[in-house]
Parts: C-alpha cells; structure tokens; sequence
C-alpha cells in the first residue's frame, strides 16, 4: 500500500472517530413550523413576483400600444383597440383608434357602473339620447357603414353629418389587400387633417369589417371635401362623417376647466372625481359619485359639451 | 399540499419525518465535519432540511432525499463562508455558551480548520461519506476535475500539516 493510499485510509479512520460522539436526536415539530413558514414565503416571494412581471409586461404593451396616459386609452367598447401615436404627426394627440361599428361602440352612455342612462333628456350634438341611438351620428351596431341611414341609424336631424362616401379607383391606388388599404387611407387623412385642420379635427377610427374609416370632426371646415377628394386613392374604403362637440384641443382645454372648478363643486358637496374627454368626441365625460343629483346641475352650468355625467 | 398518507393504525406517517428521524444523526455527523463546530453543525443541517421541506412531496425516491438535503447542506455551507466575508468584524467579542466538544484528535481537527470550506466539504464527502468523486462533484456543484482538485489540494494540505505535528510532537 503506498503512503498516499495509506494516509487516505488513516484520515477516513480519523474523520470517523472525530464525528462519532456527535449524536441528538431530529427536532421533528420545529423543523415542520419552521418548513411551512418557508414555504408560505416562498409562495409570497413567487405572488409578488408573478404580480411584479405582470405589471411590468402591462406596462409595457401599453406603451407600445399607444399608452400615452392619454385619458382616451379608459373606455370600454366591443372591437376597440388603440394603436401607436402616428408616426410623424405635429401633435401627441394624433391616436388613430379602431371600431367594430363607429366610434359610438366605444362608449354608451349610461352604462357605466350605475347602470342608468344619466342624460337622457340633455342635448348634445350628435343628438345623445337614451334609446341608445349613436350620440355622434354614426351608425351602431347593425347599421350599415355606407349608404344613407335606416332605422338604428343616426339620430342627427343633420344629413350632412351622414355623407357616406365610397373610394373610387384612381392611377394611385395600391394594389394591396383592403384591410392595408384602410389603414393607409386612415394615416393620410390623420396626417393631412393635423397639418391643416387642426381647429376642427377630433379623429378617426376605422371599422376593419365593413372596410369604413370614420372622420370625427367639427363640421363647417374644407376637412370633408379634402378627405373625400383623399380616400378615393383607395377603392374600397369608405368615408364617414362623424360630428364631433368640438376639436380635441378644445374639448381638452375644455375637460381642464372643469377640472379647475373642482374646489367649487366640492364645496357644494359634489366631488368630481375625473374629467375625461369622450372618446366619441361628443363632448366631456364627468365622473362624480353624486352623479345622480349633480348630473342636471353640471350640464346646466357647462352646456352641451358634457356629454355624459356618471 | 398532498396529504399525508395514514397508516392502518391511524397514526399519521410522513416519509420525510421517517427520512430525517432515521437519518438525523449520520448528517449531523457530517456537518459537523464540515463546520468545524457542533452548533454550526446543528444551524446548517436544521437549514437544510428546512429548504427541503416545501419539496419533499416531489422527492419520489426516499433514497434520494440524502443525497438532496446532504447537497442543500455542502451549498449552503459555501454560499455561508461567502456571506461571512461581507460581515463586518468588531473586537468586542459576544458572550459564547461553553460547548463541549470532543477532546479527540485535535490535530485532525486543526488540520481541517486550516482548509478551505471547498476542500474541507470535499474531504468529508469523499474519505467521511465514501461517496465517489464525481458525486463528490455533483454535490459540491462544480466540475469533475474541480472536485479532483480540491480533493488533491486538500489531502495535501492535510498531509503536510499532520506531519508536521507528528515530527514535531512523535508518533
């Protein structure tokens, strides 16, 4: 046996009589207490975590997806998404949304939290009213997206506000499928209508269905003529018209007013907890809890720019 | 949680509390090889076995759990000595319990102080356990070779300090 083998079996004698006299017995109960408290925290440590990588990927699909903390990203409505900021457009308020059936999919008035239609009898400019009707003069669910309107149609007395327009052929249209057509038609009327027409441009959406680009504006400018004379670059898109309470800046600047008399309605015991600009463009939406006994009292003060008070 | 199967007399049976009460002394034993220090011993097995309860309903083979609480054990031991190098030393020294340890081979004892904890775990894996080097690899967490290494390193380090002491004092 070498010196080496010899020495390796002499310490493997040793490190066994070192440890012999080392002896007790399990301390069972303590090491389960001790056992589950591990385990809860280590299901607190994977919660929080799952939760912290929740909201972090939220976070971040809101920003791609054109989470500006623009108050327009809240409101609920079947077939409503909203895309990235255009690209190159001269303000952060150019949002292009998509609709399933008009921008009155994204909002109807009354079903928020209380369940009640709460201005039925208010005016408002695209004709709110509690039927359900659109309150911007678009067609709802089932109407037609091009063509004048039917039943289920718009309650807008205005037919101007209906103008229905379909694109002709043109040497420049694209050969490519609708839906990129659509998309196409939307940008170029978003860009030209920030450029130009700013005062009267609210925004648009577009109904991938029915291959409709809605236009919400302040009707009275040379936007319709200008995006009609534009969408006939692409067959097959058609063009509606939308009216609007007002630009988007203006209903913004007109949001912040409200806003501004917080204090004022606060000290007549109405807590106003949020001003939001319509995403239909139909006006304001103020939300207060007192909404049933203010509601009345704010659209006599603001006027018809509010349009929902819940 | 899976519920704990019940034995026909009604007495509840747990294979890991019959794994630890079976096996509680033999790895104590070999903690305490590794620390140096029965208290030490007694913390880092208690540890152990607690990072291994939240998953002893996985562990199918009651064969295997050695192997795993021996592993947490050794791992745990070195992540120790890393903590300790960042803990901030004071000359004021705390009040210590009298222990009484073995009086039994002091020299072996200060030998294995004087190793690495890698080389120390790994000498008491190997010629304490008689688990074969790439086990000894396996557990520690590092390569084969590596595992050889601080095997070589360390028996020579131990070699040279025993006789050391056995010129220096005699046989």
């Amino acid at each position: 046996m070498s010196a080496e083998a010899a020495f390796e079996e002499e310490l493997a004698g040793r490190l066994a009589e070192r440890a012999v006299w080392v002896g007790g017995s399990a301390p069972l109960a303590e090491l389960h207490a001790a056992g589950r408290r591990r385990a809860r925290r280590l299901r607190a440590v994977r919660g929080v975590a799952a939760v912290a990588v929740l909201a972090v990927g939220v976070g971040v699909l809101t920003q791609l997806g054109g989470g500006s903390g623009d108050s327009r990203t809240g409101p609920a409505g079947a077939g409503m998404s909203l895309v990235s900021p255009t690209p190159g457009a001269t303000s952060p308020v150019a949002v292009i949304l998509r609709c399933a059936n008009g921008p009155t999919d994204w909002r109807t008035p009354g079903l928020h939290q209380h369940g009640k239609q709460v201005l039925s009898d208010s005016p408002s400019p695209g004709g709110l009213t509690s039927s359900g009707a659109p309150s911007s003069g678009v067609p709802s669910s089932g109407f037609p997206s091009s063509g004048a309107p039917s039943s289920g149609g718009p309650s807008s007395d205005d037919p101007s506000s209906w103008l229905t327009l379909s694109g002709s052929p043109s040497p420049l249209s694209y050969a490519t499928t609708p839906q990129s057509d659509l998309e196409r038609a939307g940008q170029a009327i978003e860009y030209m209508a920030m450029a130009k027409y700013r005062d009267h441009y609210f925004g648009t959406c577009r109904d991938t269905s029915t291959n409709t680009l809605y236009l919400m504006r302040v009707p009275g400018s040379g936007l319709d003529a200008a995006a009609a004379s534009m969408v006939t670059d692409w067959p097959g898109v058609k063009l509606q018209f939308a009216v609007a309470a007002g630009s988007r800046d203006e209903l913004s600047a007109f949001g912040a007013r409200i806003r501004a008399d917080r204090a004022d309605w606060l000290a007549k015991g109405v807590e106003i907890e949020a001003v939001t600009v319509a995403i239909d463009g139909t006006g304001v939406v103020v939300d207060t809890p007192q909404w049933q006994t203010a509601a009345e009292q704010i659209v006599a003060t603001y006027g018809p720019r509010v349009a929902e008070v819940r | 949680m899976k519920r704990e199967p019940m034995r026909p007399g009604g007495c509840r049976s747990d294979p890991f509390d019959e794994f630890v009460a079976a096996r509680y002394q033999a790895l104590l034993r070999g903690a305490y090889l590794i620390t140096g220090n029965v208290h030490d011993a007694r913390d880092l097995l208690h540890d152990a076995l607690v990072r291994v309860y939240p998953k002893r309903s996985v562990i199918r083979d009651a064969g295997a759990a050695e192997g795993y609480v021996r592993t947490t054990m050794v791992r745990t031991h070195v992540s120790r000595w890393r903590r300790t190098r960042r803990e901030e030393l004071t000359s004021v020294l705390p009040d210590r319990p009298v222990v009484q340890e073995s009086g039994w081979d002091d020299q072996l004892a200060a030998a294995l102080a004087g190793l690495p904890r890698r080389q120390r775990a790994a000498v008491v894996l190997r010629y304490y356990l008689d688990l074969p080097v790439a086990q000894v690899a396996e557990e520690l967490g590092c390569s084969l070779p590596t595992a050889k290494t601080h095997l070589a390193r360390g028996i020579k380090a131990l070699r040279q300090e025993m006789e050391l002491v056995r010129e220096l004092v005699g046989p």
